[in-house]
């Protein structure tokens, strides 16, 4: 479904992309791992269109995505949480959850799919009213969660999920993604917290340096000698 | 039911306030009626930057351009032929020759200014901030520049005259009222909505598929079209024209009306424009002299000005959302 191939990003001289390449299939769960400054945000951002890479190929479902704005990689099915949220903080929890929306035509079925999530999220329901800035951060992860899926993507992109959360609304997260998942929908993780992106995914990807030091499924990753020097650049 | 009664709310109420200072202009003296008949076409002004500063979180300086826009074409089509052939003798004669009735000349000139505002909107809407206001302001100093120079159309540096009086307390009322539906129905749609998201975080928002640029072109043309009836009832309402009418002066009139009522709801609109004319006609009046134990107490030429500048300053410094704290009249 995802493709990414050879991918080169720079910012200026500082490059943070160096020949990325990875494929997520329909339904699949990978997780990019890596220290900070791996590249692993400049990664997610090329997808969504945020930012140009210079070279290589993203390719879903065999069309080009380089070169195209955000908003129009959303209507091609690929939705991104990005880190730290970024929920809409004035705006209600109910408006940042129809903003997610924006592309559909179907607004009936829009409708009844925020519904839908309200009745997931019971907290959301509780404050629909209420601008979404008074939320937790876990409530707020929920929200951006539901905001992006409402857009229903076909490939859902986090970075940094569990980033401030307590355990405990980690698993509630990682539960849900998992319910995504069974629902068809393909998500790709960007974590730092090893493991609980190795204990959920099908296969991993730790990146350093802006390249892929090591692939596999969560097993493979852990058990692989070069584990410690993939993720820290270093033997341990 | 009740949810949509509630959703309407805050544009009853604000309808209300408008009709309650019509009903008292119309019982005041003339003096005081014609300056309560500007402050409704100045509300008319305002609601119009609202929409685009307020959705959008651009705050422009070239509004006044919209407004000079929408006086001239409202001037040019109804001031009376022979007027126009006497202080405009190079006009083109299609133009000369035309004259349509006064009440359809604030509609005209809101329509050329949104047209306009179509024509130069999409290079600018893709700016923001700063770099957004002061490409507006360099919109306004083009727009000046024309109007005061383009002597065969305009009259150039020379009063246009002739314009039929036609801004009296009816038309002002139903314009402001007219304004404050459009901006209200405008600000509950989902183009409104997600002009408003980018306002809070644009790359959130372009990642839920929010056009950015268009949202925002939308909500310049509308507050354009509002900005150019504005200027054809302010026309209207002096019977002349001169470029400088729409130049810094009335720039920073609207934005410290829009600044000091809160820019993030039309309450702040309604609210600033009525306070700023509340104070500034109490002003006009102490500027004039107040007899007091047989003396004229005159205060010094240019407080109000200085004036609203301070309150400007106070507001931004101690409470930027303004007087209405962003929130809407009942909401």
């Amino acid at each position: 479904m995802l493709r990414v191939e050879n991918l080169h990003l720079a910012y200026g001289r500082v490059t943070a992309l160096r020949g990325v390449s990875l494929a997520v299939e329909p339904g699949a769960m990978v997780s990019i791992i890596g220290p900070n400054g791996a590249g692993k945000t400049s990664l997610l951002g090329a997808i969504a269109g945020d930012v140009a890479a210079q070279s290589g190929r993203i390719l879903f479902d065999g069309a080009e995505l380089r070169g195209l704005p955000s908003d129009a990689i959303v209507r091609r099915g690929i939705a991104l949480v990005p880190e730290g949220r970024h929920i809409f903080a004035s705006l209600t929890v109910r408006e940042n959850l129809t903003l997610g929306a924006t592309i559909r035509a179907d607004r009936a079925a829009a409708r009844a799919d925020i519904d839908r999530f309200l009745s997931i999220f019971p907290i959301l329901r509780e404050r629909a009213g209420q601008p979404a800035g008074r939320l937790s951060g876990g409530e707020q992860q929920q929200l951006a969660i539901a905001r992006a899926l409402l857009a229903r993507p076909r490939l859902l992109m986090l970075d940094e999920p569990s980033l401030g959360l307590a355990p405990k609304i980690i698993d509630q997260v990682y539960d849900y993604l998992a319910e995504v998942r069974r629902e068809g929908v393909a998500v790709l993780v960007v974590e730092q917290n090893a493991g609980r992106a190795l204990a959920a995914s099908d296969s991993i990807h730790v990146l350093n340096g802006g390249t892929v030091r090591l692939s596999g499924s969560g097993a493979e990753v852990m058990q692989h000698a070069g584990f410690d020097s993939a993720y820290f650049g270093v033997a341990l | 039911m009740m949810r949509a009664a509630r959703r309407w709310l805050p544009l009853a109420l604000l309808l209300l306030v408008v009709l309650a200072v019509a009903a008292l202009a119309a019982v005041s003296p003339e003096v005081v009626r014609r300056r309560m008949v500007l402050a409704l076409v100045d509300l008319v002004a305002v609601v119009g930057l609202y929409v685009f500063a307020g959705n959008s979180g651009v705050l422009p300086f070239g509004h006044a351009g919209f407004m000079a826009i929408g006086a001239y074409t409202s001037g040019l089509l109804t001031i009376p032929a022979p007027m126009k052939a006497m202080f405009l003798p190079a006009l083109w004669p299609w133009l000369q020759q035309t004259q349509w009735p006064a009440w359809a000349g604030p509609p005209a000139g809101g329509v050329v200014a949104a047209l306009a505002a179509l024509i130069v909107g999409p290079p600018l809407m893709g700016l923001s901030g700063i770099s957004a206001s002061i490409a507006t302001f360099a919109l306004l100093v083009i727009v000046y520049t024309v109007v005061g120079n383009w002597s065969d159309v305009t009259g150039g540096q020379q009063s246009l005259m002739g314009l039929p009086l036609s801004t009296s307390l009816a038309p002002a009322l139903v314009w402001a009222c007219v304004a404050l539906v459009v901006a209200y129905a405008y600000q509950e749609s989902r183009s409104a909505l997600a002009l408003r998201a980018s306002r809070e975080d644009e790359a959130a928002a372009r990642a839920t598929g929010v056009h950015v640029r268009r949202e925002r072109l939308v909500a310049f043309v509308l507050s354009a079209l509002l900005s150019g009836i504005a200027g054809a009832l302010l026309g209207h309402l002096a019977g002349t024209l001169r470029a400088d009418s729409f130049y810094i002066d009335l720039t920073f009139l609207i934005v410290a009306m829009l600044v000091i009522g809160g820019m993030r709801s039309l309450t702040g609109a309604v609210l600033g424009t009525l306070s700023i004319a509340l104070v500034t006609e109490l002003l006009r009046l102490a500027e004039a002299g107040v007899p007091v134990a047989g003396t004229l107490l005159r205060a010094p030429a240019g407080l109000g000005d200085a004036l609203l500048a301070l309150a400007m300053l106070l507001v931004l410094l101690f409470r930027p959302s303004g007087l209405s704290g962003g929130r809407e009249l009942g909401g």
